[in-house]
């Protein structure tokens, strides 16, 4: 009986309990809890195989966007599809980027209202708000360059989340003026270049980023007066020695970068491009081999082109046989293996410590360039832009009698942007759309049958037009 | 509630059986000084034996009215001290008793009669026990000794088959390999169906190794594996309301009852049991040897080459064209035919990791007692050494129980089970490429490639640079250990006549650990230096019980059961891990962690919970007449939130034995037993694995420019205040029939379940930062049918023949969806929960046929699917929807393969199983074989769709394949049921294709067993038996894959044939 007692004693309260999770009553409520807030606004933006959206495998946008120019080709899976310009909506390599990350920004609003509300000092709070902006800013702009308009939650809805609300996309003008407001806003108070960590958002990338934007939708003007202010801020150079950027230590060490993703053997923060790119008899360390250059591409650059370097042409494998380009078996028969960074032989997982370098100072002036041309009509100062970035390659100056047109400059302008990017970030495939070459390069290239002017856009996957009840829709091919 | 009371009180009992035990001693002692007193009486010897006249050993004889006792030997005989005048009772299970007095010295010469039907045999409910003719519930119970024990180390595989809606089907062929338990099928969606185990009256819990954290598997453990089968001596399956609603939130998916065997008054009993089990391993998995691979790839690189330069009838291209403009160059045979014709057959893999697996296995008992006190203890030990090598498992386990009774109204006991389970791992799962289990990479690797070269390194695929060798994945060492401490102890109190009040308390201690290490013979251990791992989980249930029972029979005709109890289990567990890489020895293993040069994450977590309960049972009896029952159980669950914590499970039982009728006397003779029974109640699932309370979660979430890890915290749960019990409301109709004097006897159940409040993962609107919550969403219902037939066909002196048959069959749809649910434009309101959705196949596109309008890029050799459907559409050629906001569609073709041409193939759930068990005697033979089947269950076999069709991957990498890969379509042999090397290539799916009939009967089990003749044993003992057995002699089946029942991903642990032959002695 003593014991029914004690039973009836002890069931008042039922109290679940699990020590390796934190409970909302006491968070967050420190400096530290902002601290940590903020670095899970960094957590998307890394790259990683499962949820970094700049994985530098087949699952991030650098990879399969290139994948989508003449940079790489891939002879099988999703860098095929990739490669032909045949994705669909049923292709999740393609949807997926949408469907992993744009509730992402819904946790980056969610972030920015709780640093508002909480009782850190205000200093503290414009600093952490510009962060998260920042990143939420880049997010969204890497989303809208793939997708077009995009859902943007309001915070309305976020704070009553079982409340079922199907949103349509925003207009074009809509997302545009989001992802604006949240870079002027983060460019105003992050850490000017110089003052901010290494890997960390600081007011350059903010412009850089805006800069982006800008060209995505053509702002000439405002591309030309954020490159002036980026040149201003008199931190950045370009690095004399282009290949060693992309050394174990090289980003890090630069002058150049104004931006770069950290990444470690050990992971986090995952670089994984020699696994994707080596072939498996690479020696002396090989990778999966899934992916290679075009033949094209290599013969698009001057032969003393420095940028060219990494372009592996032709190597000896470990069984014994000599790959060129008059033997490539089936491991450069497409093109050379696009390595770009430092082999890094020690690395002793999939995984390397080169980090993953996002934006450059090459960038702006190759903006600048741009703007200038498309307001005023080639002149000597933008191609003299042009010619500082050559001549960093190791290429003689190009004379501004040859590209008088804007159609010739906006060639040149190409051309060198394919030259310098190749492989970093993945927004080469936004300059061939801006200057309207995407379909044309691909049919050229690759003899894809399957491209054409709706590829521009990658497609939603079906759960998110099922979800939308017809409030949703889907860019048009796709249907 | 004193967190420390529950082991206090369980160490209480411990002291109190103590005591009992030296008790135990001292009634010895004065029990032989007392014997000469009584030697003056005279010795009553005699022979007990059946109306047949066979000896019947094991029969309990004992005085009446005092505490001499003893039982028959195995001749039947006994010798007892008794004085004249004295009532000697004699007693067996499944006889009616009998009492003779005794009249001087003489011999006294016993016939027992059998009892008629088994309706008198007692069976084991919740918190109780029931005469079987007095349930009013659907439960069905079997006796370990209609069972093959000696089948493997766990008692779920031998219940195949043997209980109609019981479902077993085995997940993994490896030693103790993890089985997939459901009762009357699975009704719940995301909350787990499996039943609640239930051992000598303590709620146990799943016990598996931990992850290592690592790339390898360790595949699935049986739940039952801690509990020697040899102890067990009945296993009852509750499956209505009204047998399982005791159980209450925990009982939805029905209640396995375990119970033990206890000791028995008379002389101790000793039996010692060996058996020696061989499976032939069978060569499962026909991959090609080395010649014949190397004609296979120069054959698929021509194809290969053919394809991608768009040669006809891929293309438009004829080879001159291709070979003038070629995309990647021109083909060159890899072989040479004179190479081919003298290379021999390469290396075996399958033959390198696989052998022929091996079982040994010792159990001993030792059984006795006296009115008082009564004992069981046995000891096993198993040891099996599984087909794949290094896969083993090997047990040790004890048990005992001990019966005491102090005085008339107190008695107590204690059951203990300990167990240890050393597990050594392969490396198993459905992985793939670098990360594939043992097999799987034994069947990849291609045959040109040297299991180990003369310096005794482990040479790899150069074109596959991260994938190991396989042999060398046997240099891994990867223990698991799994020990279970179940420890129950109670004390019966009976303070006045009729009313017993039980308190029970106990733990369930579960400890798990995991040790693996991967060396630097492999290729990811030497790439990392060496990978030690090491984790454990610590798992404490603490159950506190008290019970009240009380029974009268009132004016002989009511008889009345009431129970009442209360009872609180709490549940601790903590887990831990670490590991580390970069090692100078591979000779430390695990065991120096701290000497890796680069530590990993160390993990760990603690989650507790706890459950209390009240309950209650009334049980009228009208003469065996009238029978009703009626439940009630009311839980509270620490994972609820706020607002739901408690939740009450009621049910009702009525059953009418009709055959007790007056009006029925007259034929009673043909008809023994006619009952009808209805039960309905509710039952409840709490399992979610998870609790209803919002958390954020940490995680390493960026690193800074040094390379060091910086925390990241973000919302990882939200709270669902209203979140409660899923409720299973089910009917159920029952009838049970003894016919021709029991030669007929068995069960009918018809079940209606209504599973509603369904536990789900509900997904919120995909912006939301966290986009699902655990919610109750919607309703499942699972409508079924079960049928046994017990005949005991033949019975004659020297020769019975008992036949157990069952057929059960069910169906588990969707009822009612979450009110906002989204559904793909193929799935609707009333779909199976198990939904198979396919497109539709049209066989082979072959040469000169035309390409289907919808399917522009398919190529010849590829998979046609049907145009069944399309997408209503509107004005812009976007799909428009309902007022629901639900896709349509126009019901006719549209030019297109899409969404809308997926159609609702069935079920994944067989539609019905069955089993049939035999058991023949005949004079000192025995035989005993199983056969159970799964009916109407469809399945693509995963090792042809992989390996056996495709010859893409023997060219480009390197791979092997199976044998079936020659078959494949080519334009020179346009196969009309195997598609070419680049089916996979094709954008429209393959449909249902690959999908084949996987309905199968096997024979589970057959043992012939011979008890030698007395004469033969001498006095050392007093039986001895020998057998020899088969499991899984074969299957019938037209799946044409390697095993129906265990083919669930590629290159699983193959099931095959295993031979016992076993040795018996009792003394």
């Amino acid at each position: 009986m003593s014991a029914l007692l004690l039973l009836g004693s002890c069931t008042k309260d039922l109290i679940s309990l699990d020590y390796s999770e934190i409970n909302p009553n006491i968070f967050p409520k420190t400096d530290a809890d902002l601290k940590a807030m903020v670095n899970a606004a960094y957590h998307p933006l890394r790259g990683s195989y499962g949820d970094g959206i700049h994985s530098t495998s087949e699952k991030g946008v650098i990879y399969i966007n290139d994948a989508t120019t003449e940079i790489l080709y891939g002879p099988y899976g999703d860098q095929l599809l990739a490669s032909m310009h045949n994705y669909r909506s049923t292709d999740a390599a393609f949807t997926h980027f949408y469907d992993d990350y744009y509730n992402k920004i819904s946790r980056m609003t969610n972030t920015i209202d709780l640093i508002t509300r909480s009782s850190v000092s205000d200093e503290l709070k414009k600093k952490a708000i510009a962060e998260v902006r920042c990143a939420r800013g880049i997010l969204a702009y890497t989303l809208f360059d793939l997708y077009g308009p995009i859902v943007i939650a309001p915070l309305e809805l976020l704070q009553n989340p079982l409340k079922e609300e199907p949103l349509a996309r925003l207009s074009n003008e809509e997302t545009v003026a989001f992802i604006e407001a949240d870079l002027v806003a983060a460019s105003e108070n992050l850490s000017a270049p110089g003052e901010a960590e290494y890997g960390r958002f600081n007011k350059a990338l903010a412009k850089m980023v805006q800069i982006r934007l800008n060209l995505h939708e053509k702002k000439w003007a405002k591309v030309l007066a954020l490159s002036n202010e980026i040149i201003a801020y008199n931190k950045y150079v370009l690095d004399p020695n282009y290949v060693g950027m992309w050394d174990l230590e090289g980003g890090k060490n630069s002058k150049e970068v104004i931006w770069a993703i950290p990444c470690d053997y050990a992971g986090t923060s995952e670089n994984q491009w020699q696994l994707m790119v080596l072939p498996a008899v690479f020696a002396p360390k090989g990778g999966f081999g899934t992916i290679q250059s075009t033949w094209y591409f290599y013969d698009s650059f001057e032969s003393t082109d420095k940028r060219r370097t990494m372009l592996i042409a032709a190597f000896t494998g470990t069984d014994g046989v000599t790959y060129n380009r008059t033997n490539p078996g089936t491991l450069i028969n497409f093109g050379p293996i696009p390595l770009k960074i430092n082999q890094d032989a020690a690395r002793t997982t999939g995984l390397t410590t080169v980090d993953i370098i996002m934006y450059r100072y090459a960038d702006v002036l190759l903006s600048k360039a741009e703007a200038i041309s498309n307001i005023s009509g080639p002149n000597q100062e933008a191609i003299d832009l042009v010619n500082t970035v050559r001549a960093r390659a190791g290429l003689p100056a190009r004379l501004l009698a040859n590209y008088n047109s804007l159609t010739l400059f906006n060639d040149l302008i190409l051309t060198e942007r394919s030259h310098e990017f190749w492989c970093e970030n993945g927004q080469y495939r936004a300059d061939l759309i801006r200057m309207g070459k995407f379909v044309s390069r691909t049919q050229e290239v690759k003899k894809s049958t399957f491209t054409g002017p709706t590829k521009v856009l990658y497609p939603f996957s079906s759960a998110r037009i099922s979800e939308g009840k017809g409030k949703f829709i889907q860019n048009p091919g796709y249907n | 509630m004193n967190n420390n009371y529950l082991p206090k009180t369980t160490l209480l009992f411990a002291l109190i059986l103590l005591l009992n035990l030296q008790h135990l001693d001292a009634f010895a002692t004065g029990r032989s000084k007392s014997k000469n007193k009584w030697f003056q009486r005279s010795d009553i010897k005699g022979t007990v034996t059946d109306a047949t006249g066979l000896a019947l050993p094991g029969v309990s004889v004992s005085v009446k009215n005092s505490k001499v006792s003893t039982s028959t030997n195995v001749n039947g005989i006994f010798t007892i001290t008794a004085n004249e005048g004295d009532i000697l009772v004699f007693r067996m299970v499944g006889f009616t008793i009998k009492e003779v007095p005794v009249r001087g010295n003489a011999a006294i010469n016993v016939t027992l009669v059998e009892s008629t039907t088994g309706l008198d045999e007692v069976v084991v409910i919740g918190y109780g026990t029931q005469k079987k003719k007095d349930l009013t519930g659907a439960l069905s119970s079997v006796k370990a000794t209609d069972l093959v024990i000696s089948a493997g180390p766990e008692v779920g595989n031998m219940l195949k088959g043997k209980v109609p809606g019981l479902t077993i089907r085995q997940n993994s062929a490896q030693p103790g390999g993890g089985l997939d338990i459901l009762v009357r099928g699975a009704g719940s969606v995301n909350a787990s169906n499996a039943p609640l185990f239930v051992v000598d009256g303590f709620p146990i819990s799943d016990l598996q190794q931990p992850e290592s954290g690592g790339r390898y598997q360790a595949g699935s453990q049986s739940i039952l594996n801690s509990f020697n089968p040899n102890d067990i001596e009945s296993i009852e399956v509750l499956k209505d309301a009204s047998a399982t609603s005791i159980y209450g939130s925990r009982a939805a998916n029905g209640v396995i009852l375990i119970t033990t065997k206890r000791g028995a008054d008379g002389k101790p009993r000793v039996e010692y049991s060996n058996n020696f089990s061989l499976q032939k391993y069978n060569n499962s998995f026909d991959v090609l040897p080395l010649n014949e691979w190397m004609q296979l790839r120069n054959q698929a690189g021509r194809e290969q080459w053919e394809f991608d330069n768009g040669v006809a009838p891929y293309g438009t291209r004829t080879v001159a064209e291709a070979t003038e403009n070629p995309v990647n160059g021109l083909y060159k045979n890899l072989y040479t035919q004179n190479a081919i014709n003298n290379v021999g057959r390469g290396t075996d893999w399958m033959k390198l990791v696989m052998r022929d697996g091996s079982t040994r296995q010792h159990n001993i008992s030792a059984s006795g007692g006296n009115k008082s006190t009564k004992y069981l203890i046995s000891g096993n030990y198993y040891d099996q050494n599984g087909i794949v090598k290094n896969s083993g498992f090997d047990r040790f386990s004890i048990r005992a129980n001990i019966d005491q009774e102090i005085n008339k109204y107190i008695k107590l006991g204690l059951n203990l089970t300990a167990s240890r389970i050393d597990n050594k791992n392969s490396q198993l799962g459905g992985d793939q490429f670098e990360n594939s289990g043992i097999i799987r990479a034994a069947i990849q690797q291609g045959p040109h490639i040297q299991a180990i070269d003369e310096n005794g390194n482990y040479p790899i695929n150069p074109q596959l640079a991260l994938q190991p060798n396989p042999f060398s994945l046997l240099t891994i060492s990867d223990e698991g250990r799994i020990e279970r401490m179940l420890l129950n102890s109670f004390v019966d109190i009976t303070p006045v006549k009729d009313l017993v009040i039980k308190l029970k308390g106990g733990i369930d201690r579960g400890y798990t650990k995991r040790q693996s290490y991967i060396p630097t013979t492999t290729l990811n251990g030497a790439l990392e230096g060496g990978r030690a791992f090491v984790g454990n989980s610590d798992k404490d249930d603490y159950l506190l019980e008290a019970t009240a029972n009380y029974t009268k029979t009132f004016a002989k005709a009511h008889r009345l059961e009431l129970l009442g109890g209360v009872s609180q289990q709490k549940f601790i567990n903590r887990f831990n891990s670490s590991a580390s890489t970069g090692y100078i020895t591979d000779a430390f293993l695990w065991n120096n962690l701290g000497a890796g040069s680069n530590p990993l994450p160390s993990t760990s977590s603690g989650p507790e919970n706890i459950i209390a309960s009240y309950f209650g049972r009334l049980n009228y009896n009208f003469n065996s007449k009238y029978l009703l029952t009626l439940t009630v159980r009311t839980d509270g669950a620490s994972v609820f939130a706020k607002n739901n914590k408690w939740g009450t499970f009621p049910s009702a039982a009525i059953a009418w034995n009709v055959a007790e009728e007056p009006f029925f006397q007259s034929i009673k003779n043909v008809v023994s037993q006619f009952k009808v029974r209805f039960s309905y109640g509710q039952t409840g699932n709490a399992t979610i694995n998870s609790n209803a309370f919002a958390a954020y979660g940490a995680y390493p979430a960026w690193l800074s420019g040094a390379d060091t890890r910086l925390i990241g915290v973000s919302l990882s749960r939200l709270e669902n205040p209203d979140l409660k019990w899923e409720t299973t409301t089910g009917s159920n109709f029952g009838l049970d029939y003894s016919l021709f004097n029991g030669k007929v006897e068995g069960s009918l159940e018809v079940y209606n379940n209504v599973i509603s409040d369904l536990l789900d993962t509900k997904p919120l609107n995909s912006y939301q930062e966290v986009n699902s919550i655990i919610a109750n969403v919607g309703e499942t219902q699972s409508k079924g049918i079960e049928l046994s037939i017990n005949t005991r066909n033949i019975k004659t002196t020297n020769f019975q023949w008992r036949t157990l048959f069952n057929f059960s069959k069910f169906k588990t749809n969707w009822r009612e969806r979450a009110p906002d649910w989204k559904p793909l434009v193929y799935q609707s309101e009333n779909d199976p929960i198990r939904s198979v959705f396919s497109r539709e196949s049209d066989g082979i596109l072959q040469i000169g046929e035309p390409v289907p309008v919808s399917q522009p890029e398919l190529k010849p050799g590829q998979i046609k699917i049907k145009d069944i459907n399309g997408f209503v559409r509107d004005a812009n050629g976007n799909p428009s929807v309902d007022e629901n906001g639900r896709f349509l569609r126009t019901g006719a073709a549209d030019g297109r393969i899409d969404d809308a041409d997926t159609r609702l193939l069935g079920s994944s759930d067989p539609s019905f199983m069955a089993g049939i068990t035999n058991i023949i005697t005949y004079k000192n033979f025995s035989l005993n074989f199983d056969f159970n089947g799964l009916f109407g269950r469809k399945i693509a076999d995963p090792n042809f769709t992989t390996y056996g069709i495709s010859a893409y991957g023997v060219y480009s990498n390197g791979y092997n394949a199976l044998r079936s890969v020659k078959d494949r379509w080519t334009p020179q042999n346009p196969s009309t049921t195997q598609p070419s090397s680049f089916w996979g290539f094709s954008p429209y799916s393959v449909g249902d294709f690959f999908l084949q009939d996987a309905w199968f009967v096997r024979l589970q089990n057959v043992s012939v067993g011979y008890n030698l003749p007395k004469k033969w044993l001498g006095r050392a003992f007093s039986a001895a038996r020998i057998h020899v057995d088969a499991q899984n002699l074969f299957v019938i089946s037209p799946y044409t894959g390697i095993d129906p029942e265990t083919d669930s991903y590629t290159a699983a642990y193959p099931n095959i044939r295993s031979f016992t032959a076993g040795l018996s002695f009792t003394f």
